[in-house]
């Protein structure tokens, strides 16, 4: 029997995922360290690399309903809802929330140009939106977008500490509506079932803490 | 940080283990560089990390098979260096050899998909459960690859100490 988790389970432990016998092996083992510690070493972008954006950006066909927007929204600690928080055209584009609370910032992306979302706009079609979080010392992250009982995993990563701009960007469809998009915060990773019982219940624990975003969307079908 | 960029950093040592495991340092960034090309093409920067290692994996590995079965096809003097990558970690330079005959006579000799499978389990150490997941096939097909291969292998073993 291999005691060795597979590079597999190693690789999604390093991207965030991975079980705590995997933390557990990975933190006590030589070999499977040093896999982890190779992941850690991207090295600089090669030319061939920046070469490839020039012929076409990334598409994530799951996503393809949010209009241009770029938003900021806190997560109050006492609040039971989420807290939308609009900026102002003069007010500098930081994190509002209250202390100790994680936050969430929305930035949209329209034609070239990036902007925090005012809390009310609507995002237009081709817009590509990306979210810059601020942990407050929970290390893992979960988004997701919810269309009536259906929850559609966008990312999970984890989070380090202070801000992190998540890689994961997406481009908003032509679809008109509502965007409703969950973000949850945990100390560990959570299970598909966790995050919806996160998300329906908007828990905020110690242990997770989950908003939603409700972005509306000016596409070109109604 | 552009998003091609932060996806460069997030995803690429992993393609670039994967591969250098399966091929080598040189055949291995070739086929990392496709594989990475293909992933950005395909939109999959923001999707569930879960979904783009599977991906990962089944990409990379049927290139690398392609890579060596083109290789094994054209004759090149190349063939031996790069199927003696399969080789992980062998304990002896004896088994070394005879692992990389092994595996040059079944990259010549095996479906592909059985080949998918016997790299995914002895190179990577995927479980069958993974196996299936990645490949997009049942864990039963996975255990009949797998028991075939075996059966391959102690063929040509046997072969081998014939002669």
């Amino acid at each position: 029997m291999n005691a060795h988790p597979s590079y597999l389970e190693l690789d999604r432990f390093a991207l965030g995922g991975g079980s705590s016998a995997t933390r557990s092996h990975a933190e006590n083992c030589p070999r499977c360290g040093v896999h982890l510690s190779r992941l850690a070493e991207p090295g600089p972008m090669p030319a061939w690399a920046t070469r490839i954006e020039q012929r076409g950006g990334a598409r994530w066909a799951a996503w393809l309903r949010l209009p241009r927007l770029v938003a900021l929204a806190t997560v109050g600690a006492a609040s039971a809802a989420a807290l939308v928080i609009a900026v102002g055209p003069k007010r500098p584009p930081a994190y509002d929330g209250v202390k100790g609370s994680p936050s969430v910032a929305l930035y949209v992306r329209h034609q070239g140009r990036v902007a925090l979302w005012d809390g009310h706009a609507a995002v237009e079609t081709g817009d590509g939106v990306r979210l810059k979080l601020s942990s407050q010392g929970f290390s893992h992250v979960a988004v997701a977008t919810i269309d009536g009982p259906e929850l559609t995993e966008l990312y999970i990563g984890r989070l380090s500490d202070g801000e992190t701009l998540l890689p994961a960007s997406w481009t908003v469809d032509e679809n008109a509506g509502t965007e409703h998009l969950a973000v949850v915060f945990s100390r560990r990773p959570v299970s598909r079932p966790e995050l919806r019982s996160a998300v329906q219940a908007q828990l905020r624990n110690g242990e997770i803490w989950a908003t939603t975003l409700e972005i509306p969307k000016r596409g070109a079908n109604r | 940080m552009s998003e091609l960029e932060s996806t460069y950093r997030r995803y690429f040592p992993v393609i670039r283990e994967k591969c250098r495991r399966l091929l080598g340092d040189a055949d291995g960034d070739d086929v990392s560089q496709e594989t990475f090309v293909k992933l950005w093409r395909a939109g999959l920067a923001g999707a569930d990390p879960l979904k783009v290692t599977a991906w990962i994996y089944r990409t990379s590995t049927r290139l690398a098979i392609d890579l060596l079965r083109l290789r094994q096809r054209r004759g090149t003097p190349e063939t031996v260096a790069a199927i003696g990558g399969l080789v992980s970690t062998p304990p002896s330079a004896e088994q070394a050899l005879q692992t990389r005959r092994e595996v040059e006579e079944l990259v010549r000799l095996l479906p592909a998909d059985e080949l998918e499978c016997a790299l995914l389990h002895r190179i990577d150490g995927l479980t069958q459960a993974e196996i299936a997941e990645v490949a997009g096939v049942s864990e039963r097909t996975v255990r009949r690859a797998l028991r075939r291969f075996e059966a391959r292998v102690r063929t040509l073993r046997a072969a081998e100490e014939t002669r």
